[in-house]
């Protein structure tokens, strides 16, 4: 098994944000909570997460702006990024697909799904490191 | 990136309208070349230099809205002319070009004021892309300050700004309630607009035309209560000269706010509530009733139902009045409506103070975003007003702001590792009742918060539904 795997999740909304939290801690994940794109960063270089989970709607800097810099950085450009997304539309999903993140969650969260994901991108991150 | 694009050159028939300027400083004259011919477009003024000092002059010179820092420097140079750019003009959007990248630097580059932080080797699509937007950007910032007061008039609600699910909650309750009340109760943190909703209540309602009267519990003397609120007649007591009559009177037809309602001495509020249930006063020293026909709004930031159980509050007028309850949202739980109540003061303010002041810098906005304000929106307002009243420049900047704001790091709440750890299902259940009673029980607005149809709200409430909640 190995230590607990760190989760950092980026949103604005506080509900959405607990409510994450709630989840993950209960899926046994160790949780870092952001609440815009610049603390995401920030924290992504300080806890160095196993795995993000970013909104896309974000103040300051928004999803597609942090996941654009997670990338650039060399150190970070394999680590797991899901986006989240208010919407659950089809062009939500390529759009974020495309700007290269991993895979795209929709709100409000299906739990079974987020775990699939989450088990399915950790475990895949461990096997290739 | 490409719908932006091409939206965007589809309405060349703006630059009459509104020219917007581009200032791409490099030094490597060919890359400007490169640049230039990347990024012409109807409508966008492209100027450029191949020297930091010569940019920075035609930036104090020409203002322009965008600039592209694309240095071969060592990076510090760079943030260092960034940060004086931002100093010579907070208004401009600068893009930051390096071939060093790390997220650190990327922070740094954003926190200092950059707009978006790029490196090579540099994606033209994108770059035209991020330019594009930021040209579109600029334009609407252009419209919406021609059109600010339009703006700001269609999110706006009796003086109410915001856009946020919370607010237009408390915004469709005043105008479910307004034209029924007798008596409501506002509940709110100090600094919400506890005082704007009762005004609200009172000019949506029937009696609109009729007076609105004010009582500020805390203030009035626990002996005067009954004759501010009452009145009394000539020789009621000692200096009683002449008849007065009281708050009840004066709003006679129309609606009394009791604010503070919790600084209500317990024998007074067993004298209100016989008020409210009779409608009927008696002025002090006179046996004769009186009937009034008055609205009734308490407010208070204080946990009233708390209060009960303490026994300063008496029970029978606690359910009285919160019989029509509107509780009003901290504004950091509506950190979205931030950019309209920061444009709606700055205008004010700037108005008030006949400054030309144009806004904040981004950083500045991404100090307020982070700032927890305990005081709500009355906290901002006076920020605001302070930064406007010292402001010598034309954009409020980060050093505008109280220190205390600076330095306030980001807001952490810290799990709670005593909570007992719930299934997925317990915690979907938890997390819906939650929902539900912050929309007083509307299931439709709650299936709408929560996303899901009513048909699945009501499975997740199941029996489970009215469950004591911890």
């Amino acid at each position: 098994m190995g230590e607990t795997k760190k989760i950092l999740i980026a949103e604005d909304d506080p509900a959405s944000r607990e409510l994450l939290r709630e989840i993950l801690d209960a899926l046994g994940y160790e949780v870092i909570a952001a609440c815009d794109g610049v603390e995401a960063l920030q924290k992504i270089v300080a806890a160095q997460p196993d795995l993000v989970l970013l909104d896309i709607q974000m103040p300051i800097l928004d999803g597609f702006a942090v996941l654009r810099q997670i990338r650039q950085d060399t150190r970070f450009a394999t680590l797991p990024v899901m986006a989240l997304t208010a919407y659950a539309m089809k062009e939500d999903r390529e759009k974020a697909l495309r700007a290269g993140f991993n895979a795209h969650i929709s709100k409000p969260v299906n739990v079974a799904a987020l775990r699939t994901q989450i088990e399915h991108y950790l475990s895949t991150k461990m096997s290739a490191s | 990136m490409h719908s932006q694009t091409s939206s965007y050159a589809g309405s060349q028939t703006m630059n009459e309208e509104f020219s917007v300027s581009l200032l791409a400083i490099d030094d490597d004259p060919d890359s400007l070349d490169l640049i230039r011919d990347t990024l012409a477009q109807d409508g966008l003024e492209i100027i450029t230099a191949v020297a930091p000092q010569q940019g920075l002059e035609l930036i104090l010179r020409l203002h322009p809205q965008i600039v592209l820092l694309d240095l071969r420097m060592p990076q510090m140079n760079g943030i260092e002319l960034l940060e004086r750019i931002i100093e010579a003009d907070p208004g401009t959007d600068v893009i930051l070009i390096t071939a060093h990248q790390s997220i650190e630097s990327a922070v740094e580059a954003i926190q200092k004021g950059a707009f978006d932080y790029l490196t090579k080797p540099l994606s033209l699509e994108r770059l035209r892309g991020l330019v594009g937007k930021l040209v579109a950007d600029a334009r609407d910032r252009h419209r919406a300050l021609q059109l600010d007061r339009q703006l700001l008039d269609a999110y706006q609600y009796e003086g109410m700004i915001g856009r946020s699910p919370l607010l237009l909650e408390v915004f469709a309750r005043i105008r479910r309630v307004a034209p029924h009340f007798r008596t409501a109760l506002i509940t709110g943190s100090t600094g919400t607009g506890k005082e704007l909703v009762a005004r609200a209540l009172h000019r949506r309602s029937p009696v609109a035309a009729g007076p609105f009267a004010v009582c500020n519990c805390s203030a009035v003397v626990e002996t005067l209560f009954e004759s501010e609120l009452f009145g009394y007649v000539k020789g009621a007591f000692t200096g009683a000269t002449q008849d007065k009559i009281g708050l009840f009177e004066y709003a006679q037809g129309g609606t009394l706010l009791l604010d503070e309602i919790g600084d209500m001495p317990l024998a007074m509020q067993a004298k209100l509530l016989r008020v409210l249930e009779s409608r009927e006063i008696q002025r002090v020293g006179s046996p004769a009733t009186r009937k009034v026909d008055v609205r009734i709004v308490a407010a208070t930031n204080q946990d009233l139902r708390a209060m009960v159980t303490e026994k300063q509050f008496r029970e029978d007028l606690y359910y009285r009045l919160s019989m029509v309850e509107i509780s009003l949202p901290l504004l950091a739980d509506r950190k979205e409506d931030l950019p309209l109540l920061e444009r709606y003061f700055v205008e004010r303010f700037a108005a008030q103070y006949g400054k030309p002041i144009r806004g904040l810098t981004r950083r500045a906005q991404v100090i307020l975003a982070r700032y927890s304000w305990p005081g709500n929106v009355r906290e901002l307002e006076n920020v605001l007003g302070n930064a406007c009243m010292m402001l010598q420049g034309n954009m409020i900047d980060v050093y505008d702001l109280p220190e205390h704001l600076r330095n306030s790091p980001p807001k952490e709440t810290a799990p709670n590792a005593t909570e007992p750890l719930l299934s997925l299902e317990e915690l979907d259940r938890h997390h819906a009742v939650q929902v539900l009673a912050r929309v007083e029980g509307n299931k439709v607005r709650a299936a709408e918060v929560l996303g899901i149809s009513r048909a699945t709200l009501y499975r997740l409430l199941g029996n489970g539904g009215s469950r004591q909640q911890k």
